[in-house]
């Protein structure tokens, strides 16, 4: 009963505030703008501007988070919220911190946010792939190009952006458009369905707890994915199959004439 | 008469233009490759084409003796050009003429312009000059354009010239007039700059092309007022299907009748306007500047344009207009006086002339003036001897510019005077000729220019002492004999216009200034010799009673200028005039011709007689000189033949008639003052070196007023060119600074505009990258406010 | 000991110490991590059973609600779906902005993959509130492509800093305008402690020779 009536608490909280939700989003997206911007490195900087952009992204991110809609426990919620703070939280990391090591680094956290987030979804595949993959794989790539032609030390292009104001307040708009589409979308289930709804727990208030139907997506997750990979989407993995090739290829190919045109220019080889 | 058939005189009518315009064709196609021989199509159709002239006056000649003093005319429409219906409405008839039946064909009629040529004495007197001396022209250019690398472009352009010639005198519509005018005025901007490449050639060209531009004004000007006045350009009447008859501004339903030609203030300006296009091209003053520039042309050109056929085109129109005149005395003594003051002037100037040419050219001039003192008498008279000096001074004064010709080619290409001399031992045919035109010019009898003159002469007397001349011509009568023809011109006159009303319907006079017929009954034209003693008119017979007012006395009506004071000043100019022109004809002869042999070293191997095809057209010419004037004096056939002539058979202008008769008195004059001439020109150069001391020096500073031309190339220059270059130069500033300008500027908006977007290609890729993700944002913003539900 | 430079230990060590770094601060944001693995762990029954009331059709049924309190104005999938989408929203968008800024090449496909992870999240999100294959199917997709376009990519990379010796955005700026002057950075200066202070190993052992030039010495630029 506690967990419900904290929720019922947090739901009229969030009801009034919801009452207004386009003043929120606009809030909202104001303020991961000006974070935004704040926290992009700038060349020289006041030493108060990364202090003053970690709190308003913490204004922001608190705005966004109050204006997501209710999941109806608070632990989903609280859950939820907290893999989508690390995913957000290290993604702005990722493109606002100076060193590229670093940079990688929290992609990596992302990606662990990322996977949470898709684990919460019930693609429980994809979000060990995604680890798998991303972080395993092409993450390590990248820290392996670094490795080759990262210079010592911070370089200065690593320290100035282009165009951050710009960027921010483009990004700001793209979110605010697509929170609107979104809104739109979870738009409130129509009157008849709410009664539709009520009458059928009325009707079967006591089968609720018991009747499970099978969640097609989440029993036997891989088994019915692999299933559907292979048999629906069967040119598309064959088709993928033959990408990876052309990519192997290709990438040797380009090395190699990389490689001869470097000779040929007298430009020192890898 | 309209004829419209098929018959032999429209194919010879139409047949005179077209073989020289074929000729001309032929030569513009072939020219290059008949090489040498690109005279022969230009020869060939012109000669054809002066035969059919000579048949055409054989023709009328037949009709004029078989008429009986009836005008005789021929109109031969060829096709019709332009046709706008209802262009000219609500026309009142003249009072006192019945319109016809239909008051809306009287409203209103078409504006047509047909291309109709006539055939009447007039042109075809002016035909068989044009061609045959244009025939000799062309058979001299043989010789003297031989080896020129413009030798076929020459003979296209004679031909040319020729056809625009020949069109313009046989045309029937001032709208035509004015096109073939125009015409002749360019194949002589062509012929004069034959010889483009030399500077002062290609200017003379300009120059007489420009000055002739202000003559062609004044004749645009008096057609728009012809068409305003008449509501026709046609010569001829007109008789449409129904029956109704369109007057033509020189139709005999017109001239018969006593009010058809306007008089008055827009008379008068029509008159003036046309003079004023007869002046410019007929090198009359002011406007007589070009003639002595154009003889940077060929000579043969020379002779042919300037001399002989392009400049009586102002003759021909005034001739042609000589109704519309008759009804304008003040314009017949602005003409007057104009022909005698360029007469006068331009005498004075050759006298002082050291180029065998410019004195040709101001000799043309001073007789062109003469021909204009003539046509101002405004007599029947004085219209016929100007169209008789016309035609023998064709003869003559060709003749002279092509012995001209012959010296120049001879000496090569010098004409100045003063340095060659005595070439009648090298060039004794061209000699002989010169001679024998110069006498012709200088008025000595029997040659032709003596009996044109006189005749002028007579006409003039008569004007300037009006009645003076009853014994005289009582005298002259014992004299000479017989008189060809009594003009019996009102009784004979009566029937024909009786005559003419065989057809029920009357015609309709189209007479648009019906203000002016009040001043037109007291402006009626000149007085009548008629009526001293010769006459067996009546006046009161036949025609209104304006012709009443004819008196023995002259009419001072209107104009203060016409008194017999301001005919006696012009009689005065003229007999100067012709002792001028003796001098200066025989001054140029003796210098050239007589005196020690001296042949200027350009001459080289040239100097020597000129080959036949130019020494035959000299003798031809000669022979001309010497007998036409005889011949057409004794007979008095321009006197019958040109009185047959529409314009001329008017009774306005036939009233005027003087009788034919040879006047002792006059001739003796004019006869005295060529022998004092002659006398002068002898003393001061007969037999003498021509580069020694001349005598005109004793002139002083009038000989250097002669010499400069009266300054009045200088006037021009100050007066009219200057200020054009001025203004002219603002034009082009205007044109570059703010034209120009404003186009630049509009010119530099895009790639100012351009610079502007240009630096936001920056090569850099994450500036693109934003650029693209803005507009993706547009995008989306668009496709959610749009999808806003 | 003189602290050994080899440009594979510079990174390496560099490395080290990054992640030292990043240990002090992202110790708390790992404690997160564990604490919603916990969180999950104990959420996936209620969330199985909140799945039971997955719709087959379009038509939301409440047949088996759980006894959970619902948001009044939603059913229990839209609010997933709605947050879903949220965070796939803002990490595109974050992603976005990456590639806009940063100059350094590795820094914008890091980037890239963030947009990527956005999308991956959004279709996810689709798919479970359809009960759909699809979207999971195309997730896996993009995986395929993106580690293709990693790779193809950053030989790209590669090669550039070979021609250029910097791996900067603004290296190549040749499709500019012929008027325009090449776009240059005003001259930072360097950060404090320039040098870069290596952490030193104990010795052990006698050190054996080293061609310290040679091993100094970058032959790349």
């Amino acid at each position: 009963m506690l967990p419900s009536v904290f929720a019922t608490q947090l739901m009229a909280e969030a009801g009034s505030v919801a009452g207004r939700p386009g003043l929120l989003m606009a809030v909202a997206v104001t303020t991961a703008a000006a974070s935004l911007w704040l926290l992009l490195p700038k060349g020289l900087e006041h030493k108060l501007t990364r202090p003053a952009g970690f709190i308003l992204g913490a204004v922001a991110l608190a705005a966004f988070a109050l204006a997501g809609r209710r999941l109806g426990s608070i632990g989903e919620e609280a859950v939820f919220a907290l893999v989508a703070l690390v995913a957000v939280v290290s993604a702005t990391a990722t493109i606002v911190t100076r060193s590229p090591v670093y940079a990688a680094i929290w992609f990596a956290m992302t990606l662990a946010g990322v996977s949470g987030v898709l684990l919460i979804l019930g693609a429980q595949f994809l979000g060990v792939a995604t680890i798998v993959v991303y972080a395993g794989a092409i993450l390590v790539m990248f820290l392996f190009v670094l490795m080759l032609a990262q210079p010592s030390g911070l370089a200065s292009y690593d320290r100035v952006s282009s165009e951050p104001m710009l960027s921010a307040i483009a990004g700001a708009v793209l979110v605010g458009l697509l929170t609107i589409s979104i809104g739109r979308l979870s738009a409130p289930v129509p009157a008849d369905d709410v009664e539709a709804a009520a009458t059928a727990e009325s009707d079967a208030p006591a089968d609720s707890v018991t009747a499970v139907v099978p969640d097609p997506l989440f029993e036997n997750h891989v088994a019915r994915l692999g299933g559907e990979l292979f048999g629906r989407h069967l040119i598309a993995v064959e088709a993928a199959g033959v990408l990876l090739f052309v990519a192997l290829v290709g990438a040797i190919a380009v090395v190699t004439r990389g490689e001869a045109a470097a000779l040929a220019e007298g430009r020192p080889t890898r | 008469m309209v004829e419209n058939s098929f018959d032999p005189v429209t194919v010879l009518l139409a047949l005179v233009p077209a073989l020289p315009l074929l000729g001309c064709l032929v030569t513009v196609v072939q020219g290059k490759m008949l090489g040498s021989r690109a005279h022969w199509p230009a020869v060939a159709t012109i000669s054809a084409s002066a035969l059919c002239s000579l048949a055409l006056l054989g023709v009328t000649i037949g009709s004029v003796r078989g008429a009986s003093n009836d005008k005789v005319e021929s109109v031969h429409t060829l096709w019709q050009w332009v046709h706008v219906d209802n262009a000219i409405q609500g026309v009142d008839a003249v009072s006192g003429v019945d319109v016809s039946s239909a008051d809306t064909n009287a409203s209103s009629r078409p504006f047509e312009i047909n291309v109709a040529l006539r055939l009447d004495p007039l042109t075809a007197t002016m035909l068989s000059v044009v061609t045959c001396v244009g025939l000799l022209v062309a058979i001299f250019s043989i010789g003297y354009m031989h080896g020129d690398p413009g030798y076929p472009r020459f003979f296209a352009l004679v031909s040319a010239f020729v056809f625009s010639m020949t069109m313009l005198v046989s045309a029937s519509n001032y709208l035509i007039v004015y096109m073939f005018w125009e015409a002749v005025g360019a194949c002589s901007y062509l012929l004069i700059g034959f010889w483009f490449r030399k500077p002062e050639a290609a200017a003379a060209a300009k120059k007489a092309f420009l000055v002739n531009r202000v003559g062609d004004f004044g004749l645009a000007v008096a057609v728009f007022l012809l068409w305003m006045t008449y509501g026709t350009l046609d010569f001829h009447d007109i008789v449409a299907a129904d029956g109704t008859i369109f007057s033509g501004i020189l139709g005999g339903t017109r001239l018969a009748n006593a009010e058809g030609i306007v008089g008055g203030t827009v008379g008068t300006a029509i008159c003036l306007l046309l003079l004023l296009a007869a002046c410019g091209k007929s090198a009359q003053a002011p406007l007589h500047v070009w003639l002595p520039n154009a003889m940077e042309g060929p000579t043969p050109a020379s002779a042919l344009i300037h001399a002989a056929t392009m400049v009586t085109a102002g003759v021909y129109l005034v001739a042609r207009s000589a109704p519309l005149f008759v009804a304008c005395p003040d314009a017949l003594v602005v003409v007057s006086l104009v022909g005698g003051i360029t007469a006068l002037i331009a005498g004075l100037i050759a006298t002082v002339q050291n180029d065998l040419k410019k004195v040709l050219a101001y000799s043309t001039i001073s007789q062109l003036g003469y021909m204009f003192v003539s046509l101002g008498t405004g007599t029947l008279l004085g219209f016929t001897a100007a169209i008789f000096h016309l035609v023998t001074h064709a003869f003559f004064k060709a003749l002279l510019f092509m012995g001209a010709g012959s010296v120049m080619h001879s000496m090569g290409g010098v004409i100045d005077m003063r340095r060659f001399g005595g070439l009648r031992q090298l060039m004794p045919i061209t000699a002989v000729t010169f001679l024998i035109g110069s006498l012709a010019l200088a008025g000595v009898p029997p040659f032709a220019g003596f009996w044109s003159k006189d005749e002028i002469l007579s006409s003039l007397h008569a004007r300037a002492w009006p009645g003076g001349h009853g014994d005289h011509a009582e005298e002259a009568h014992a004299a000479a004999g017989t008189l060809p023809q009594s003009v019996n011109l009102e009784d004979a006159r009566a029937t024909t216009v009786r005559s003419s009303d065989s057809t029920a319907v009357q015609p309709v006079l189209f007479h648009l200034t019906a203000a002016a017929a009040d001043e037109h009954a007291a402006e009626h034209a000149a007085d009548d010799h008629s009526s001293d003693g010769h006459s067996t008119n009546d006046h009161s017979t036949g025609h209104s009673e304006d012709h009443a007012a004819h008196a023995e006395d002259t009419h001072t009506a209107g104009g203060s200028l016409n008194t017999p004071t301001t005919w006696k000043a012009i009689w005065w100019m003229a007999l100067v005039t012709a002792g001028l022109t003796a001098f200066y004809t025989f001054r140029a002869v003796f210098m050239t011709f007589t005196g020690p042999l001296r042949v200027p070293e350009e001459a080289g191997h040239h100097a020597h007689e000129s080959p036949p095809a130019m020494t035959y057209p000299l003798m031809i010419l000669a022979g001309a000189s010497v007998i036409s004037g005889i011949l057409i004096f004794s007979t008095d056939a321009l006197g019958w033949f040109l009185a047959a002539t529409p314009s001329l058979w008017a009774p306005a202008v036939a009233s005027t008639a003087v009788p034919h008769a040879f006047h002792f008195d006059i001739a003796l004059q004019g006869t005295i003052a060529a022998a004092v001439g002659i006398a002068i020109a002898a003393y001061g150069h007969y037999g003498r070196r021509s580069d020694e001391p001349q005598m005109e020096r004793y002139l002083g500073p009038v000989g250097t007023l002669f010499e400069n031309r009266f300054y009045l190339d200088e006037l021009y220059v100050a007066a009219v060119v200057r200020p054009l270059e001025i203004l002219s130069s603002f034009a082009a500033i205007f044109d570059s600074v703010i034209i120009d300008g404003t186009v630049d500027t509009i010119g530099r908006i895009p790639p100012s505009l351009a610079g502007v977007v240009r630096r936001l290609q920056s090569g850099l890729i994450q500036r693109y990258a934003l650029a693209g993700v803005m507009g993706v944002l547009l995008i989306v913003a668009s496709l959610v406010w749009s999808l806003k539900q | 000991m003189t602290p050994v430079t080899h440009p594979m230990s510079v990174t390496s060590t560099s490395l080290v110490s990054a992640s030292a770094g990043l240990r002090r601060r992202i110790w708390p944001a790992v404690a997160g991590c564990l604490t919603a693995m916990v969180a999950l762990l104990l959420a996936v029954p209620s969330h199985a059973a909140d799945t039971a009331a997955v719709p087959t059709a379009a038509v939301p049924t409440a047949t088996a609600v759980p006894s959970m309190d619902l948001a009044p104005d939603g059913v229990l999938q839209n609010g997933l779906l709605h947050n879903g989408l949220l965070v796939g929203a803002l990490l595109f968008a974050l992603g976005l902005v990456g590639i806009l800024t940063r100059r350094n090449m590795i820094v914008m496909f890091l980037s890239a993959e963030l947009m990527l992870q956005g999308v991956s999240v959004s279709l996810v999100s689709w798919s479970r509130y359809h009960g759909d294959w699809g979207g999971q199917m195309l997730v896996i997709f993009v995986l395929t492509v993106a580690a293709c376009e990693a790779a193809v990519a950053l030989v790209f990379v590669l090669q550039a800093f070979s021609r250029t010796g910097r791996l900067d955005a603004n290296a190549w700026q040749s499709l500019r305008e012929s008027v325009l002057p090449r776009t240059i950075d005003q001259a930072l200066p360097p950060l404090d402690g320039g040098v870069t202070h290596w952490p030193t190993l104990t010795p052990a052992g006698v050190e054996p020779a080293h061609d310290e030039e040679a091993l100094l010495e970058r032959e790349h630029v």
